[in-house]
């Protein structure tokens, strides 16, 4: 099979926005045929829109870019991961704090206004298959920005139970690959709950923890998975669904299990 | 009088500013629309002059109606703002023209990435995200790295923020994406750092 369809998972999406090597995902897609998901939009905006409108607010709050970047500092002990990865995008975002407050805010205001979903959707198609309502949510501003990422099991926001009855059988086969390996417990725990009642694939606790199982099944025969997380591996292998990782293109390699 | 017509006059020399920066200064005029027939049509289309035209003109021809508005109001900002767009084509154009010549290519460059702040700096809304968007572009592009291409690009950018101001970013953010050319920068390692998210 030719490289020419990609799926593009999330973590691609990112990297081809900030990543070291945006230069070369860009180039390498300029001719294939991208196609990524709703369920894919509403991970990246749960995680890098999200943070960037927390970085805003932060922004707002302490109106100094050094105030700014200590309380993330301090932030780092509380919340470590979050606190380094909204202090990474300020630090880029400010040129390492040689850019003044006024433009890092202006940046940052287009970034969540449309900057970032324009990134997103440049030479993408997108599916949609478990009909994410959370994909579907726009940012609002008032003083700073919000976004309802809310999901709960008891309001119907999407048609994932569909999904899950209509690829019950990829579910099983992903069980059975996935158990044996103790990094993947949590999800085959959700599995196994869904199998005896699959309302409770509704609601982020579970959803969002099938994320990588929902993505590799949305991806049409066809395509390839494209995405620099080494995870997709043994869950494509399950599938019987093909694999580009980002580490492995250079020699455009495909994983075919 | 529209920002069109500013920037046309402004190309044109018939506009300019009062000493005080108070006044708008154009040549007024009035557009008149004549009836054409089929010969007339094809003496445009193939080049002839107007004056050329006129001489042949059917002395029977009358105008069929006269068009004069040129009231609606440019502000001191917006004529700034036009200017300084002006100025970028004209620095991007240089660029173009001396790319050969590196001193030149380079003195050019950092001109236009200069013209960009002052842009930024007296703009509003849309037209201050965009001179954003092209500031993030090329304030880590070193003229002895730029690509013919990316200086094709950046001139049809520049013509698109003539055109249309800052309802042109998305449009703008397309033709620099298409040529290599990035508006959010790079941050390394981010990618990694949400694996454990998914």
């Amino acid at each position: 099979m030719s490289t020419d369809k990609l799926f593009l998972e999330t973590t691609i999406q990112i990297e081809r926005i900030f990543g070291r090597k945006k230069e070369e995902i860009v180039k390498f897609l300029s001719d294939k045929e991208a196609l990524s998901s709703n369920y894919v939009l509403m991970e990246f905006k749960r995680t890098m829109l999200k943070d960037c409108i927390a970085l805003y607010s932060f922004l707002k709050e302490e109106t100094y870019l050094e105030g700014t970047l200590m309380r993330l500092s301090e932030l780092r002990v509380y919340e470590h991961r979050t606190a380094v990865r909204i202090s990474k995008i300020l630090s880029r975002l400010s040129d390492s704090n040689t850019l003044e407050y006024e433009k890092v805010l202006t940046k940052l205001e287009d970034l969540i206004e449309s900057e970032l979903l324009e990134e997103f959707f440049y030479r993408v198609n997108l599916i949609d298959e478990t009909k994410c309502g959370l994909a579907k949510e726009e940012v609002h501003k008032n003083e700073t920005y919000s976004l309802n990422l809310s999901c709960k099991r008891e309001e119907k926001k999407c048609e994932i139970e569909a999904f899950v009855l209509k690829n019950e059988e990829s579910f099983r086969k992903l069980l059975d690959e996935l158990q044996t390996n103790e990094e993947f417990e949590g999800v085959c725990n959700v599995i196994k709950e869904i199998f005896k009642d699959c309302k409770k694939a509704r609601g982020r606790k579970n959803c969002w923890k099938l994320g990588d199982g929902i993505i590799s099944l949305e991806a049409p025969k066809g395509y390839k998975i494209f995405t620099t997380d080494h995870h997709y591996k043994q869950i494509c292998n399950s599938l019987e669904k093909e694999i580009l990782l980002l580490q492995d293109l250079k020699h455009a390699t495909t994983h075919h299990f | 009088m529209r920002q069109e017509e500013y920037l046309r006059f402004k190309k044109d020399n018939t506009v300019s500013l009062d000493k005080n920066l108070e006044y708008v200064i154009y040549r007024d005029y009035k557009k008149v629309r004549f009836p054409v027939d089929d010969k007339i049509k094809e003496a445009f289309l193939s080049g002839v002059s107007f004056e050329g035209i006129c001489e042949e003109w059917d002395e029977s021809c009358s105008p069929s109606f006269t068009v004069n508005q040129k009231t609606t109001p440019l502000t001191p900002a917006d004529i700034k703002t036009l200017d300084i767009i002006l100025d970028l084509e004209g620095l991007i154009e240089d660029v173009k023209e001396n790319f050969d010549d590196i001193r030149d290519r380079q003195i050019f460059f950092f001109e236009f990435k200069e013209k960009l702040n002052e842009l930024w700096k007296i703009s509003k809304g849309d037209m201050k995200k965009t001179a954003l968007r092209l500031e993030y572009a090329i304030k880590n592009i070193k003229s002895e790295r730029l690509e013919e291409k990316q200086v094709a690009a950046l001139t049809e950018a520049i013509e698109v923020l003539e055109k249309i101001g800052g309802k042109g970013k998305e449009e703008i953010k397309k033709i620099l994406l298409d040529v290599g050319i990035f508006t959010v920068p790079k941050i390394e390692g981010l990618a990694e750092l949400y694996a454990d998210e998914y």
